[in-house]
Formats: structure tokens, C-alpha cells, sequence
């Protein structure tokens, strides 16, 4: 098994199924593609055509929703081997997935939900991660959640415990820099303190995404373009992470693919701006 | 308090149907209402047109009694529309079509990711490249993603006028014995209803059972060469859909 991942420097889209026919027909001028792996494990027919297809034509990055690598019952065999499988046949970049949990005793959530920064907490994410990396062959990327649930009587701050967890499993980040703005606001915490504590080695993909205004709190929701705050977390986040990955997501109120063409423009120009003029 | 504690005081209150003011903490409610939410258009996704026909109300409220009644246990949010079908048929008894309609679009849409597969050909029966030494002693293996199930009503028709956009007809009560069979072909979900003969031989070749039996049942029904005819007939017919993924040599006596 490598315990390294070459940073890749480029700017890419996640393959959403409104924009397969685009992707099948067309040079889409991205430098990689992001998949959902949940999207294309144990399964056949026209997804996998189009997965295959491609792969042919793009470096691909997986990410996962469903490791639950912070559960505290440890990890599903089964899905993790079927990981391996797709890891297998796509060749990817980089697995990815997030800090979470999903579920316990066989309840699944489907939600990325948040977990305590405690020693115990880390020591599970700990093994858990070890375990995953051994079984795929290869380190993983882990990415920050949005959290709606601050826990009292932590043991580390948010970035101190990434930075911790990549210190004892030598696995990588994916930054998300919009969760990062997200969880921030919702709990008070300077996100710039966050990028700071980060360990720029570590980060090999950044996420960007919209989100929208809760009640009472600011929630992920990917449905809407990257707003100006985040944009300018992004290029200080640039100046400090420049040799990352940079991807968009979209998964709901999905524009046309032209649409999200520009605004990965507009992170081109974000980044490059980073690298020429840095704060 | 333990992690595993911890979590399984979450999920209890992401589960709870109480009034969200009793809730630990203001952004739990983010998380319940987010589970409510994604499971609810996880099945309107799957089951577009049953909606459609039972009624946007009238749907989202037997989702919600779905919901309540059946968290989610897979990895894969696709998995969640199983047994859905059951839920509208109990909640619709006096309506089978809902209920059947609904198991044709969820096996429509598991038949379209099921796993890739080699199909037998026509050509590789007959040429000898499968090696079959006693056509008695073969059972035949049927592709990944096929569903049969007893339908009462013409829920096809009913699909297939949602489907094009058209008004859809009353739903038709089929003969007694009628079964619904969906598979995938190439990239394409294909259903079919069939009758109750074919369900039978069909029944039989998914449990395993060796072509020679089925050609001893369909002789005691139809006589010798009506029921060996009847037999390589509907062999025919399932290697033509691609019914058919391969054969097994069976190493068990044959039948007297």
C-alpha cells in the first residue's frame, strides 16, 4: 500500500446524473470529475456505461457518503469491500468521504452527522480510518462536515482534531471551504482560525458550494452558487492550500452544465488571483 | 457520556415524533427535518408516477406512514423504496392497482442498476459451445434484476399511459393466475405480463430446478410432445428477452 497522494492540481465538476448526456457528448473543459461512489457500487447497466465512459475521458476523484468512519460500532465490512471494488476498476485520484457518522445498530440516517471532539472520538475515528485505508490499499481523504450541533466538554477544536486524526493515520483532507463558513457562523468560530490550524500538507481537495439561510442557522444545502463570503474564504484558503484540487458541488436545484462551467471560471480566477496577489 | 451513547441518544431523537421544542439542542431539529425530508423525496423520486396516480396528498401521506414505521437499515439510500409496494398495498387495499403499480416502477428502477451479466444466446443453445451433455439434467441461471409477482390489475397499461403523459385508463382486473415479470435488456428496464403457465415454469426455473423437470410437468399436463414443445417454446422465448444469464450442469440423479 502507498501511504502517499501526489497533489493533483486542477478544476473539476461532480458527475451528476442531469449532466451525464454533457459529459458522454462532449469535451467538458474540466481537469477532473468527481463521483458519489454510493452512486456506482454493486451496480450495472447504464450507470456503469456511463461511470466507464467517463473515466475514459477524466481523471476521477470517489466520494463516499456512507463510510461512517466516526461510528463508534466500527465499520460495515461489506460496504467497505464493495468500495474497494469500485476503487479498483475506476483508478481514482483519491477516495474520499467525511468526518461523521451516519447511523447505529442498523439505523441509517443518511446524514453526515456531527460528531464530539473528544479523545474518544478520536481514537475511534482513529481505528476506524487505519481499518479503511488498510482494506482500500490506499490513504483517504476526510472531509469537514456542516454542523447544526456544538457538543460541550470537548477535548479539541474542529481543525485541531483534523489536524491530529492526519497526524496519527497519515490520511488527507478535503477541505470544504463552504462548510467550513457554514459550521463557523452557526457556532461562533473564526473560520480563518480554522484554514490556520489546518495542515496545509495534508489538503488535496477543496469543496465549494452554496448553501442557504435556516431559521436560525445557515444550512448546507448545495442548491444555490457559492456566495461571496465563501469566494473570499476560498482564496484566502488559496493562498494557504494553492496546490489543491478544487471542485463545485451542486446536488439540488441542478443548473445546466454551461452554468456551473462558469463558475468554476470563477474559482479559476479566484485561485489565480491567490497565487498572484496574496493578501 | 460514551460515544456510542451519545449516538444512540441522537438517533433516537432524529426518530422521535415529539414536539421539537423538547429536543436536546435547536439544531437537532435541522437533522430531524433533513432525515424526514430526504427519505419523502427519496420516495417520490423512485415512485413518480405512482404519485401521480394515487395523488401528490394522498401519496406524501402514506410515504410519511412509511417513514415512520421503516427506517432505514442500508448503506445506499437507492435500497429505500424496497417494500414500499406492501405499505400502498395495505393502505390501498381496496385499490390493488396503487400497490402493483408501485412494485413495477421500483423494479423497473432496480432491474436498470442491477449488476452487469453475460445473456445466453439462441445461437449458443443449439451450437454445443455450452457443453450440454443431457439437456435433462441442466437448470438455467436468470439475470441479476429480475422480479416476477401475481398482479389482479393491468397496472402495465397504467404505467405506460402515466409514462407517455396520456390519461391514464380504469385499472383493469387481469385473469386469475396473471403474473408480472420485469428484467433488464441491454440498458433498458422491459416488463410483461405472462400467464399463469409461464409464471409456473418460471417460478420453477428460478428455484433452481432442471429443464428436464420442467418438461416432465408441462408432458403431465399437455401430454409428451404438446408439453415438450410447450417447454422449448418458452426456453425460446426467455433466451430471445434475455431472460436467461447461463446453465448449470446438475450432478443429482434425473428424474424416473
Amino acid at each position: 500500500m502507498t501511504d502517499h497522494i501526489a497533489p493533483f492540481h486542477g478544476f473539476g465538476l461532480g458527475l451528476r446524473r442531469d449532466h451525464h448526456a454533457d459529459f458522454l457528448a462532449r469535451d467538458v473543459p474540466v481537469d477532473f470529475v468527481e463521483v458519489i461512489s454510493e452512486n456506482f457500487m454493486a451496480t450495472g447497466g447504464r450507470p456503469l456505461h456511463t461511470l466507464d465512459a467517463v473515466r475514459e475521458r477524466h481523471p476521477m476523484a470517489m466520494h463516499g457518503v456512507s463510510l461512517s468512519i466516526g461510528s463508534a460500532q466500527g465499520l460495515n465490512r461489506e460496504y467497505l469491500g464493495q468500495l474497494k471494488a469500485l476503487a479498483d476498476r475506476v483508478r481514482p485520484l483519491w477516495v474520499s468521504d467525511h468526518l461523521c457518522w451516519t447511523g447505529v445498530d442498523h439505523f441509517n440516517s443518511h446524514d453526515l452527522l456531527p460528531l464530539p471532539y473528544t479523545d474518544e472520538a478520536l481514537d475511534i475515528v482513529c481505528a476506524n480510518i487505519k481499518l479503511a485505508q488498510d482494506v482500500l490499499e490506499r490513504p483517504m481523504l476526510f472531509e469537514n462536515p456542516s454542523s447544526y450541533l456544538a457538543f460541550p466538554d470537548t477535548d479539541y477544536t474542529e481543525w485541531e482534531f483534523l489536524a491530529e486524526m492526519c497526524a496519527r493515520t497519515g490520511c488527507y483532507l478535503l477541505l470544504d471551504v463552504n462548510n467550513i463558513y457554514v459550521s463557523g457562523t452557526n457556532h461562533g468560530f473564526d473560520p480563518d482560525a480554522f484554514l490556520r490550524g489546518i495542515p496545509a500538507d495534508r489538503v488535496r481537495q477543496i469543496h465549494l458550494a452554496g448553501h442557504s439561510q435556516g431559521e436560525t442557522m445557515l444550512i448546507d444545502t448545495h442548491d444555490a452558487p457559492v456566495c461571496d463570503a465563501v469566494w473570499q474564504l476560498y482564496r484566502r484558503a488559496c493562498e494557504r492550500f494553492g496546490h489543491a484540487a478544487t471542485m463545485i458541488e451542486r446536488d439540488d436545484a441542478i443548473p445546466p452544465l454551461d452554468e456551473l462551467l462558469a463558475e468554476l471560471d470563477q474559482a479559476r480566477a479566484v485561485a489565480a488571483l491567490a497565487e498572484r496577489c496574496p493578501a | 457520556m460514551s460515544l456510542l451513547t451519545l449516538q444512540r441518544m441522537t438517533r433516537d431523537e432524529i426518530l422521535a415524533d415529539e414536539d421539537p421544542a423538547t429536543l436536546s439542542a435547536p439544531g437537532m431539529a435541522i437533522y430531524r427535518n433533513a432525515y424526514r425530508s430526504r427519505l419523502l423525496d427519496a420516495l417520490q423520486i423512485s415512485f413518480a408516477l405512482t404519485r401521480q396516480w394515487a395523488g401528490d396528498e394522498t401519496f406524501d401521506a402514506a410515504a410519511c406512514h412509511h417513514i415512520i414505521l421503516n427506517p432505514p437499515a442500508s448503506w445506499t439510500l437507492d435500497d429505500y423504496g424496497a417494500g414500499f409496494d406492501q405499505t400502498l398495498a395495505e393502505l390501498f387495499a381496496e385499490d390493488p392497482e396503487v400497490g402493483e403499480l408501485a412494485w413495477l416502477e421500483w423494479h423497473m428502477q432496480r432491474a436498470f442498476g442491477a449488476p452487469d451479466t453475460d445473456i445466453l444466446d439462441a445461437a449458443m443453445l443449439t451450437s454445443g459451445e455450452l457443453g450440454i451433455a443431457d439437456w435433462e439434467t441442466v437448470s438455467f441461471i436468470l439475470i441479476p434484476g429480475f422480479a416476477m409477482r401475481a398482479i389482479a390489475t393491468d397496472c402495465v397499461s397504467l404505467w405506460q399511459a402515466l409514462a407517455d403523459g396520456d390519461t391514464p385508463p380504469d385499472a383493469r382486473p387481469l385473469p386469475p393466475g396473471s403474473q408480472l415479470i420485469v428484467w433488464r435488456k441491454g440498458f433498458s428496464p422491459h416488463f410483461r405480463i405472462i400467464d399463469a403457465a409461464e409464471a409456473k415454469a418460471l417460478a420453477a426455473v428460478a428455484a433452481g430446478q432442471r429443464f428436464g423437470e420442467l418438461c416432465v410437468a408441462f408432458a403431465e399436463e399437455l401430454g409428451p410432445e404438446a408439453g415438450m414443445a410447450q417447454a422449448g417454446a418458452l426456453l425460446g422465448r426467455w433466451v430471445q428477452d434475455g431472460l436467461i444469464a447461463g446453465v448449470q450442469a446438475d450432478k443429482r440423479t434425473p428424474p424416473i
